[in-house]
This record gives structure tokens, sequence and C-alpha cells, in this order.
């Protein structure tokens, strides 16, 4: 077990520094100076080369590239050239509202689309089935920036229940003091007791969660269907149902862990496609988070952020499916050996 | 060579055949022939052709469908129907564009590290692994920002994201296909890696890489639409369905009809690629099933 999680460990490492590298030629290729981004409209050509100078971009590629490594390891990303902020202060300051929302959006779909999953699989071939199955295909399909319009267009512009955009409504709250500093608007709110911003947050997340969580809820239906249908055509589920246990009751006490391998796994890698996927639901629901920042970075080609930007996506998604390993381990003994 | 051919229209006739005993399949099949179809002829159909090419009517801008404009117009007073069948086109050369470019890239590599040493696969894997681990939307996007914002561009993006896919499967095919005991025969006979490739893997890796080839089609118009939507792929003039929903995005709350269309068409093109990939991915598991 223990050299499991080292060679795992050193495999991260491994996938990290690929990517980083890849990032760092990829993003030399970019058109347009990062220089100008930093001296500002009209410099001088003195300007310039000062700059080009500090910034480090007048050396060979191969010399930027081992000081880049070298920073890497210490965990300087450097500054943003567009903000001029310290990246890790951008990240950290946005990671936290784009979290809350994948994180909100994948509770919406596993609590929606695992039970229906697993009732599709017992009532294989009804109505009832179709719907699911139609369900999932349009959850697979859907353009997820047209879903967020079509919401906004029903919700905001038909029935005028919940807000247009944004993470909270910013003003009514200029004075609002939260004991509790986390990040995460949701739980400070709550747990400084500050109710009318909790709720006035809650308001402004279930459009955007619902939207995003569509498409993870066709994929947690599908691998809850399919797997449920696998496990039904399993020797213990016969010998059960030929003790007179119901279809329903094996499911409920015993069958249902059998699914859970599968859709953990599917749910792990949906966290990563989400959190890269979360641009285009930020920036149409206006959530300040790592998504626009990212987009933005990219069309300013502001080096540092883009690396970072990536770097940071990379690294949540490489631990995401490490602990999801480890949860096999946990829901699966056999896997354990 | 003709042996190669042969073998490849006889699984396509089995694919054809196949596809055509599933209702959902078939109707997807004849959605997207149909929008083929439509697309391609629809300057020659519909009487505001001008629209397609960027014409300007502010006397009929923002109108809600009727019957002159079935699906109303946008605030150019172009016709929403027009150029929204006309924008599967675009969809649909990105589909094939990037499906095309992925399995030509990665099938051979993929079948290559296959056969090659353990070193060299090693090599090849660890690097598609790389490319695997990249968030999904972020290497297309740099990509294409680095190439210059176009349709074509977007194209390229996407393929270079999504061939260490291919070069995936068509691995693991050539690592189960040569693993069979013919096939070590006909290498303990003399045949070279090449033939081995030529006479046995590819032939058996058609169906499982058209399947994948299937679903990515819908998935790169998707992936297309959202590049196109932050302004990065089609380019005016041109009509594409995410650049459609972004230029309306100003005033959708009240012209509802400029965004839902090109939505609905691009839910069922991506729908009916699904449904298709996933007829087929069944039919090739049954009779895996049946035959062994």
């Amino acid at each position: 077990m223990f050299r499991y999680f080292i060679n795992r460990l050193v495999l991260m490492v491994l996938i990290m520094l690929i990517v980083s590298s890849v990032t760092f030629f990829i993003v030399r290729w970019l058109p347009g100076d990062p220089v100008s981004l930093w001296v500002g409209d009209h410099p001088t050509k003195d300007q310039l080369e000062v700059a080009r100078e500090n910034l480090g971009f007048n050396k060979p590629v191969y010399k930027q590239y081992l000081s880049f490594l070298k920073n890497i390891c210490t965990l300087d990303l450097g500054i943003s050239l567009r903000t001029r902020q310290p990246v890790m202060l951008e990240l950290s300051n946005r990671f936290s509202s784009t979290f809350e929302l994948v994180l909100f959006s994948m509770l919406i779909a596993f609590l929606i689309g695992f039970p229906m999953g697993l009732i599709s699989a017992l009532k294989i071939n009804t109505l009832y089935d179709y719907f699911i199955r139609g369900l999932g295909y349009i959850g697979l399909s859907l353009p997820v920036f047209w879903l967020g319009m079509i919401l906004q267009l029903i919700f905001f512009g038909v029935l005028h229940w919940l807000p247009l955009q944004g993470r909270y409504a910013g003003f009514s709250f200029l004075d609002t003091q939260l004991t509790f500093n986390s990040g995460f608007l949701l739980i400070d709110s709550f747990f400084s007791g500050e109710w009318s911003l909790f709720f006035d947050g809650l308001k402004h997340i279930i459009l955007p969660a619902l939207t995003m969580s569509l498409g993870v809820l066709g994929v947690v239906l599908r691998t809850t269907r399919s797997a449920m249908m696998d496990t039904m055509n399993e020797p213990f589920f016969k010998t059960y149902r030929s003790y007179g246990f119901k279809h329903g009751e094996i499911i409920r006490k015993s069958a249902y862990k059998n699914t859970l391998v599968p859709v953990s796994t599917v749910i792990g890698l949906s966290f990563g496609l989400m959190l890269g996927g979360t641009f285009l639901v930020e920036s149409i629901f206006d959530w300040p988070g790592l998504g626009q920042f990212s987009v933005l970075s990219i069309l300013t080609s502001d080096f540092p952020a883009i690396i970072g930007v990536t770097l940071l996506y990379t690294a949540t998604y490489v631990i995401i499916n490490f602990l999801i390993d480890i949860f096999y381990a946990l829901v699966d003994p056999r896997i354990h050996q | 060579m003709h042996l190669l051919i042969l073998e490849f229209i006889n699984n396509m006739k089995i694919f054809l055949q196949n596809l055509f005993l599933k209702k959902s399949a078939l109707s997807g099949f004849v959605f997207l022939c149909g929008l083929l179809f439509l697309s391609v002829f629809i300057p020659f159909i519909s009487p505001y052709e001008q629209d397609i090419y960027g014409a300007v009517h502010f006397e009929t801008a923002g109108q809600p469908p009727s019957f002159s404009h079935w699906f109303g117009t946008d605030t150019a007073g172009r016709d929403m129907l027009t150029i929204t069948i006309r924008a599967g086109f675009y969809s649909l050369k990105v589909a094939f564009g990037v499906v095309f470019f992925s399995v030509l890239i990665g099938v051979p590599i993929g079948m290559f590290a296959g056969v090659a040493s353990k070193r060299i696969d090693e090599i090849i894997m660890r690097i598609t692994d790389g490319f695997l681990a990249f968030p999904p939307l972020i290497l297309p996007i740099a990509i294409t920002a680095a190439l210059g914002p176009s349709l074509n561009n977007v194209i390229i993006g996407i393929s270079i994201s999504w061939f260490p896919w291919y070069v995936r499967i068509a691995r693991s095919q050539a690592l189960i296909i040569s693993s069979l005991d013919y096939v070590s025969i006909s290498r303990s006979m003399g045949a070279g890696k090449l033939h081995v490739i030529k006479t046995h893997i590819l032939p058996n890796s058609v169906s499982p890489i058209l399947t994948q080839a299937t679903i990515d089609a819908g998935y790169a118009i998707l992936t297309a639409a959202g590049i196109s939507f932050i302004g990065l792929g089609a380019q005016h003039p041109d009509v594409e369905w995410g650049l459609l929903i972004t230029q309306s995005r100003a005033q959708f709350i009240n012209h509802w009809w400029e965004v839902f269309f090109p939505g609905i068409f691009i839910l069922l093109t991506v729908a009916s690629f699904n449904i298709i990939g996933d007829e087929l991915r069944n039919t090739t598991n049954e009779k895996r099933l049946n035959s062994g």
C-alpha cells in the first residue's frame, strides 16, 4: 500500500512537470508581446527595453525555462502582467468562489442523478426509463452557455424569481463583517450568522450551479444506470432474489455499494471537467472565479497568470483523482489488496 | 492494399446495417443528413440568401418569429432560420475536421506505440498523459489564441488537444490484437511490424475508433461553439451557432428567439452524434459477446 502511494505521488509530480512545461512553451508561442501589457499604451523604446530586462524576457528561452522551473519549486508563480498582483494571490482569491460553485453543482448532480439512475435501472424499458435516458442525452449534448442564458431568461426575465448574475448583491452587504473567513461565501455567512447574506448568496448560486450540474447529471445518470444493471446480473443479486427479497430492498441494503466505484470515478473525472469548463458559466453569470481570470489571461497573453491557472487546475484534478483512489480502497476492500 | 479497402467496405456495411436496426440511431442519422443537405443548399432555397454573407436590414431588425421569418430576425435584421441552418454547415465542418485530424495523428502513433519496444511505448504514453492532464477547453483555447481566432484554427486547436485519446484507443487495440495467437504465429513466420499493423490491427480497430470518432464529432461541435462564444472561433460575416448566440447576448432577455434556435440546433446535432455513437458501441459489444 505504501509503495502504491509513493508511486502515485511520483506520477503526480511528473504530470505536473509535463503540463507546466508544455504550457510554458505554448505560452511563448502566443501572439502579442507580454511586455507591452506591462508598460501600458504608447511606451517608448527605452521603457520596453527596461521592462524586458526586468521581467527577464530578453534571455534565451531555455534560461527562462530553467529559472521558471526553479521558481515553481518554491511555489513562486510570479506577478500577473495584467493585474500586477502576485499570481498566487489572484488565484487564491478566485479559487474559493469557483470551487464553491463546482462543489454545489456537483452536489446537485449527485443527489438527483444517483437515485434517478438507480430507479431507472429497476424500471428498465418503461416510460420512466426512456425519460431518464433522454435526460441523460440532453445533459450531455447541451451547450452550457446556452442553458445558462435560457435559465436566466426564464427565472430572471419571465418569472423574476432569481437574480441575473453575480455572487451576491454587492452594495447591500458592503458593511457586513464576517467573523468566519474561509473564502466560501455560503459557509462564511452561515457560520457568521449573516442570514440575509447567506440567502442572497444561495439565490445567486442556484442558476449557475444548475447550469453546470446538468452535464454531470447526464454522466452520473448513465453511469449509475449501467453499473446497477451490471450488478443486477451478478450471482449474489440473483441469490438474494431467489431468497425472496425485493429488488428495491436488495439495492437499498447492499447492491448500491457496487455502483459507488464507477460513479465516484465519473464524479472525479467530471470534477476536472467542470473546473476547466467553468469559464463559460462564469462569464454568463459574471461569477468572480478562475474561469474568467484564465480566459482574460489567455486573451491578453499574460504569461505568468496562464501558467499559474493551468497548474492550479491540473493540481486540483490530479489531487482529486488521488483522493478518489483512496476512496476506492475504502469502498471496495478488494482493491486494497 | 485492396484487401484493406475490401475489409473497410465490409465493416462499413455492417456498421450501416446495425445502425438502421435501431430507430433512435436512424432518426439521428436522418437529422444529420438533412442538416448537411439543407445547410449546403440553403443559399438556393432561402429568399434571404444575402443574410448568409452578412447583409444588414435595419428595417426588419429584432422581429419575433412570424410567417415571413419563422425563427425571427436578429439585431442586424438577418433571417434567423436561414443563418441558423447555414451555421450547421460550419459546425459539421468542425466535427469532421476535428475527427479527421485527430484520427490521422493519433491512430498511427498509437499503433506504433503498441508494437514498438517497451521504452518507446512508455515515452509516448507519458507524453499523451501530459496532454490529457490539461484542463479541458484550456488547451484548445490557448492553441487557438496562439494561432489567431478563426474557425480553421479552432479545428487545429481541438485536434491537437484530442488526438491523445486516439493514441490510447489505437494502442490498446494494437496490444490486444498482437497478443492473439494467429498474430504471434504470423510474426513467427517472419511478418514484419508494418505487415501486422496493416493486415491484423488496422482492420480490427475500425469499429472502436469509429465509435469514439462519432461521439467526439458531437463534442467537437460543442467545444467549438464554446470557443466561438468567447470570441476566438468563427468571425463575423461567417455564421456559427456559438457565434450567433454570443452576438445576441446584449438583448437576449427581450429577444429570446435569437438565442433559442441556434442552441436547439446545437443540442439536436450533438445528441444525434451521441445516440449514433452509443448504438454503435452497443452493437459492437453485442457482437463481441456473441462471438466470445
